[in-house]
């Protein structure tokens, strides 16, 4: 099974094709979940020059050819005891990283991608949270009186700081939560932020 | 599913790491003598290596091991370059006067039997025309479409780059009542499952004073 989110399953015929407005409900979309392709590339490097190290070792010293550097190691080795303060850091941090690979392997990923609400038909919909502060900022400049807005998208919420001039606050707040909200609305987000509006007046120069 | 394995693969990394390396810094402080030996011994001692070296198998663990690791470790990282693209789909003639051999398909130079009857369509050219047909819907900029193959047949990839003051809602309808059915068509594909990603250019400036 694939951990990415799939696409609905096509209608098998006997179903009738959902109505143009029809769209997925926000409820059952999950997010998406990366390949981890990465860490997986970095840790599989890893483990195969340590292996590809040791069977290098392993084979010059079969045949009598090791080269000094492996030899001073395994003389090392046999030298150096544990009690040491670097041992005791290397520990440390294998078990750190491995605590990482470990929160890399169990979380979803993607952090950037919100999921919107399928359009049926096999589709899966995502859109990147700078796309959608994008389109809210868009919508907060079109009101008069907008010098700048800037946008922060969370999953759930999305904060505005809108400069202004030349407005009465409390009308251009109305007005620009409802633009906004309506705007949110018809991003169809799976889960519609919550938008967050401060505004901030800019006087002259 | 090369997600899964990925992450199963690196869960067990981080837990052999955590576990191995947990247990060397506590044998480098010295705690659990009795579970892990004790601190003040090399990492090997001269017993040890006399040991291994005299038993004639040591030599097949030493190549073996390593050996095996080393080729499971290069399959797994050369599992994450694939890209795994479409090469080709298949076009089957459905017409009335199909199993006639040369069809009107344009094939049948010479060919017979299922070939005559079956064109094959570039996975390249059928994002290509994907993508030219999306650059018409209203509110997209820019668009890059690939074919994907997955396990159950070929999977579009897409990423549109919208207008800022596009409608979401009335993008991606159109791209599903006519973009996606004009290419399952096409090629006669029962399906074709679609994964696509919205993302905007910068988006007006700032307005200025003066």
């Amino acid at each position: 099974m694939s951990l990415e989110a799939s696409p609905e399953a096509p209608a098998d015929g006997s179903t009738v094709p959902a109505a143009a407005d029809d769209w997925g409900d926000g409820a059952k979309v999950r997010r998406a979940w990366s390949t981890r392709g990465l860490p997986a590339a970095l840790v599989a490097l890893l483990v195969a020059g340590i292996a590809g190290t040791a069977l290098y070792i392993g084979v010059t010293a079969r045949i009598d050819r090791a080269p000094r550097w492996s030899r001073d190691l395994l003389e090392r080795a046999q030298t150096h005891v544990w009690r040491d303060g670097w041992t005791i850091a290397a520990g440390a941090i294998a078990a750190a990283v491995g605590l990482w690979l470990i929160v890399l392997a169990l979380t979803p990923g993607r952090r950037s991608l919100l999921r919107l609400r399928s359009p049926g038909g096999a589709m899966t919909v995502y859109m990147t949270r700078r796309t959608a502060a994008s389109f809210l900022r868009h919508t907060a400049l079109a009101s008069s009186g907008v010098l700048d807005a800037r946008v922060r998208m969370g999953r759930r919420k999305a904060v505005l700081r809108v400069d202004y001039h030349f407005r009465d606050p409390d009308d251009l707040h109305d007005e620009l939560i409802e633009r906004l909200e309506e705007r949110a609305n018809a991003l169809t987000l799976a889960r519609v932020p919550r938008v967050d509006l401060r505004l901030q007046p800019v006087s002259g120069r | 599913m090369r997600t899964v394995c990925n992450r199963i693969l690196l869960f067990l990394a981080g837990l052999v790491l955590i576990g191995g390396g947990l247990a060397v810094a506590a044998r480098g402080r010295g705690w659990y003598p009795d579970l892990l030996r004790t601190a003040d011994k090399p990492f090997i001692t001269a017993s040890q290596a006399e040991r291994l070296t005299d038993h004639g198998w040591w030599w097949w663990v030493a190549f073996g091991v390593p050996g095996l690791i080393l080729v499971l470790a290069l399959w797994w990282l050369l599992a994450q370059v694939g890209r795994r693209p479409v090469r080709s789909v298949r076009v089957h003639d459905t017409s009335d006067h199909a199993g006639d051999g040369p069809s009107g398909l344009g094939t049948g130079f010479g060919m017979v039997g299922d070939e005559a009857d079956t064109l094959t369509v570039s996975g390249n050219a059928l994002a290509d025309a994907i993508e030219d047909d999306l650059a018409y819907v209203s509110g997209v900029e820019h668009v890059t479409a690939h074919l994907v193959r997955r396990r159950h047949g070929p999977t579009l990839r897409v990423l549109v780059r919208a207008e800022p003051g596009a409608e979401p809602r009335e993008l991606l309808g159109a791209v599903r009542d006519r973009v996606l059915p004009n290419a399952r068509e096409a090629v006669g594909l029962e399906a074709l499952p679609t994964v696509l990603t919205l993302r905007t250019s910068r988006g007006l400036p700032k307005r200025h004073l003066d």
